[in-house]
C-alpha cells in the first residue's frame, strides 16, 4: 500500500510539473494569466458575495434622512450629467457637419458603457484590474471620472482584464492644453515617466498632460496625467518628467469603457 | 497515514483559495498575501515538498503578475539555498529566516504595500510554527 502511494505520488508531481512547464511555456506566447484571471471571475464573486450581502443589508440600518440626502444627490448629479450630454451631442452633430463641409475625415467615434469593477492586482497602485460586462473587445479604452485608467488586456464571455497605463507596456501620446509640447506617457510600475520632452517645451509641476490623439487609440483631450518632477538631464535635449496619473482607480468601484465605433 | 496523504491537495488547494481571496479584496482593504504565505510555511517547514511547492508558486505568479517573473526566481533561490546549507552546516533556521526574508523582498519588488508584506511575513512564520510542531510532535510521540 505504502509503496503504492509513494509510486502514486511520483507519478503525480511529474505530471504536476509537466503541466507547469507547459503552462511557463505556452505564457511566452499567449496570455494565460490573463485567462486564468477570467475563469476564476466566478469563483471570485461567489467569494465577494458575504461582503455584497453585508453591504445590502447595512442600507437597513441608514435612517430614512440619510437615504434620501443620498438619492437627492445622486439625482443632482444625474441632472448635471444629463445637460453636458445636450452640449456634447449637439457638438459632436455641428463638428461632423463642419468636417463634412471641410471636406475632411471623420472622426471615430466612441461608445461608453459604465462598468463595475471585480477585482484589482495587489500591488499598491493595482497595476491590473477585472471589470464586468458584455460586449467589451480587447484595447477597448477605459476611463474612469477623473482620468485615463488603461486598455482592455483580454475578454471573456462576461468579464474582460485591464492593463493600467502604470503597466510599462502602455504607452501613451500627450500633450498640455493650449502649447505645443508633444510627449510620450509610459509607466514603471509606480509612477508615470514622459519621455521626448525638449527642455525649451519642459512642463510646469502640476501641469495636466492630455492624451493628444496621435495614434489614433486614445480620444483626444482625455486627462492623463499631472507633472510631479520635472529635472534637466546635463548635456541632453530632453527634461525627465515624472507624473502621476490623473484616475485613482485604487477606490472606483465603477469604470467606463469606450469602444472605437467608426463613423463614415 | 491519510492526513500526510492529504497534506499536498490540500496545502493546493488552500493556495489556490488563497489566491481568489487576495483577487476578490484587494484593493477592498489590507491583506496578506494568502497563497504565498501558506506555500512559503510549507517550504520552510518540509523543503522535501519542494516539486509540489515551486510549479505552484510560479502559478501564483501566473495569477497575480501575468508572468512568472514575480517571486518564482527568488523561490528557486529559495529551494537552492535551503538544500545547500542544509546540506553543508546541517538543517537549520538561519537559512530558512533567509529565505523568508528573500520571499519578503520579492514582494516588495513587485510593489505590494507595507501592511500586506508584514502581513504576509506574520501569516507564513505562524503557519511554519504551525507545520513545524505537528512534525515534531510525530516525531518525538514514538519514543
Amino acid at each position: 500500500m505504502n509503496e503504492k502511494f509513494r509510486i502514486k505520488f511520483k507519478i503525480a508531481h511529474l505530471w504536476w510539473a509537466t503541466v507547469f512547464l507547459c503552462i511557463v511555456v505556452l505564457s511566452f506566447q499567449l496570455p494565460v494569466g490573463q485567462k486564468l484571471n477570467i475563469a476564476t471571475a466566478p469563483l471570485i464573486h461567489m467569494v465577494q458575495s458575504p461582503v455584497r450581502w453585508f453591504q445590502g443589508l447595512s442600507l437597513w440600518f441608514d435612517t430614512s434622512r440619510e437615504l434620501q440626502l443620498r438619492v437627492l444627490t445622486l439625482q443632482e448629479k444625474v441632472d448635471k450629467q444629463a445637460t453636458l450630454q445636450q452640449v456634447l451631442t449637439t457638438v459632436k452633430a455641428e463638428n461632423k457637419q463642419l468636417r463634412r463641409l471641410l471636406m475632411i475625415t471623420q472622426l471615430d467615434g466612441y461608445t461608453w458603457q459604465v462598468v463595475p469593477v471585480v477585482s484589482r492586482s495587489q500591488e499598491e497602485k493595482s497595476r491590473r484590474l477585472m471589470v464586468q460586462g458584455k460586449g467589451i473587445q480587447k484595447d477597448d479604452i477605459v476611463v474612469s471620472h477623473e482620468g485615463l485608467v488603461g486598455l482592455v488586456d483580454e475578454v471573456g464571455a462576461e468579464h474582460a482584464v485591464v492593463r493600467t497605463i502604470l503597466d510599462a507596456s502602455i504607452a501613451v501620446p500627450v500633450t498640455k492644453s493650449g502649447s505645443q509640447m508633444a510627449g510620450l506617457v509610459r509607466g514603471d510600475g509606480e509612477h508615470l515617466i514622459v519621455d521626448f520632452i525638449p527642455r525649451a517645451k519642459a512642463p510646469n509641476v502640476g501641469d495636466l498632460l492630455i492624451a493628444s490623439g496621435a495614434g489614433g487609440v486614445f480620444p483626444v483631450g482625455l486627462p492623463v496625467a499631472v507633472v510631479e518632477k520635472v529635472k534637466a538631464v546635463a548635456g541632453g535635449v530632453f527634461v525627465e518628467v515624472i507624473a502621476s496619473p490623473v484616475a485613482y482607480w485604487q477606490r472606483d468601484a465603477w469604470l467606463s469603457i469606450a469602444s472605437k465605433q467608426h463613423v463614415r | 497515514m491519510y492526513a500526510e496523504k492529504m497534506f499536498i491537495p490540500s496545502v493546493l488547494l488552500g493556495a489556490f483559495l488563497g489566491l481568489v481571496c487576495t483577487m476578490a479584496f484587494a484593493g477592498d482593504w489590507s491583506q496578506p498575501d494568502w497563497s504565498l504565505a501558506l506555500l512559503l510555511a510549507v517550504l520552510l517547514s518540509k523543503p522535501k515538498t519542494w516539486i509540489w511547492l515551486l510549479p505552484s508558486v510560479g502559478m501564483h505568479d501566473l495569477f497575480l503578475y501575468w508572468s512568472v517573473w514575480g517571486v518564482f526566481p527568488f523561490a528557486v533561490l529559495s529551494v537552492i539555498l535551503i538544500f545547500y546549507t542544509d546540506k553543508k552546516i546541517g538543517p537549520g533556521q538561519p537559512q530558512r529566516w533567509a529565505a523568508l526574508m528573500l520571499h519578503v523582498y520579492a514582494l516588495w519588488l513587485t510593489g505590494l504595500d507595507v501592511l500586506s508584506l508584514f502581513l504576509t511575513f506574520t501569516l507564513s512564520v505562524w503557519l511554519w510554527f504551525v507545520f513545524s510542531s505537528s512534525r515534531e510532535k510525530v516525531y518525538v510521540e514514538p519514543a
